[in-house]
């Protein structure tokens, strides 16, 4: 971060010149220096920006900095194993800096990008639209998204449940969220009822 | 194109870009997203607008 400030204020810096005596473009050198200065390190420090900001974009904290999500965020904490995305963060199945992230991006090749395009959505919709009472996920939650980690480990494949609907599973025609399954993710309704973990932090 | 002209233009691109790098700054200081739309739509556009300005004074200087 102080680096990408670094880069951005220098590419501030070179450009002084360029804007207090343009006259210097006359020579070959000072127009090599203009193209420098206006075009190529503008455009890298630009681009590093861009990473640090949709680096950012994938952390909870920024989910969560919407209202809407906000509960959401509060549910990642409940005290209760059965609580599918409380279980996942607590247990550090997902990174808990980018637990959101880690489930709700799609694992193809195009996913990370999509999964951009929908937030930039999410932003006009709570500037510029009306965002929905009830939040709903585009489209049913695909187990491709499960399995990019459960894939192949032990406690998965030797879960006798899971045994016996493998091809269903990985075919995605039973889904992993079935409510006698894995059914209960986000619990936002009861959230506020539920107990807490940790049990010191208030939120 | 006169130098004037020519100094001119240099300067606004310049500055233009400035500007939006002076935004993207500001946008980076803050972690909101809103700080991404500033990043992109403000930042972004003065620095693109401030780049083809640049270069389209570059090669309609060399057409003369």
């Amino acid at each position: 971060m102080t680096l990408l400030i670094l880069l951005l204020v220098v590419a501030l810096l070179l450009l002084a010149p360029v804007v207090l005596h343009p006259s210097l473009t006359l020579r070959r050198a000072g127009r090599v220096f203009a193209f420098l200065a206006i075009v190529v390190v503008p455009a890298a420090a630009g681009l590093a920006g861009l990473e640090e900001h949709v680096e950012r974009t994938k952390t909870v904290a920024f989910c969560t900095s919407c209202h809407v999500m906000q509960r959401y965020g509060k549910s990642l904490h409940i005290d209760d194993v059965e609580h599918l995305a409380a279980q996942h963060w607590q247990y550090n199945r997902v990174p808990q800096e980018t637990a959101c992230f880690a489930c709700h991006t799609n694992y193809t090749l195009y996913g990370d990008y999509k999964a951009k395009l929908r937030g930039l959505r999410h932003v006009w919709v709570q500037y510029a639209g009306t965002i929905p009472s009830k939040i709903e996920l585009y489209s049913p939650y695909n187990n491709r998204e499960c399995l990019h980690c459960h894939a192949g480990a032990r406690s998965f494949l030797e879960s006798v449940t899971h045994k016996g609907e493998m091809a269903a599973i990985q075919a995605n025609t039973k889904s992993c969220l079935t409510k006698r399954c894995h059914g209960t993710v986000h619990d936002v309704a009861q959230v506020d009822a539920l107990a807490l973990w940790p049990k010191e932090e208030k939120r | 194109m006169n130098e004037t002209t020519l100094e001119r233009r240099l300067r606004a691109s310049g500055g233009l870009v400035m500007l939006g790098l002076m935004i993207e700054i500001a946008s980076l200081t803050w972690r909101h997203p809103t700080a991404f739309i500033l990043f992109v739509v403000g930042g972004g556009a003065f620095m693109a607008a401030g780049m083809f300005w640049f270069l389209y004074t570059i090669v309609s200087r060399g057409g003369e």
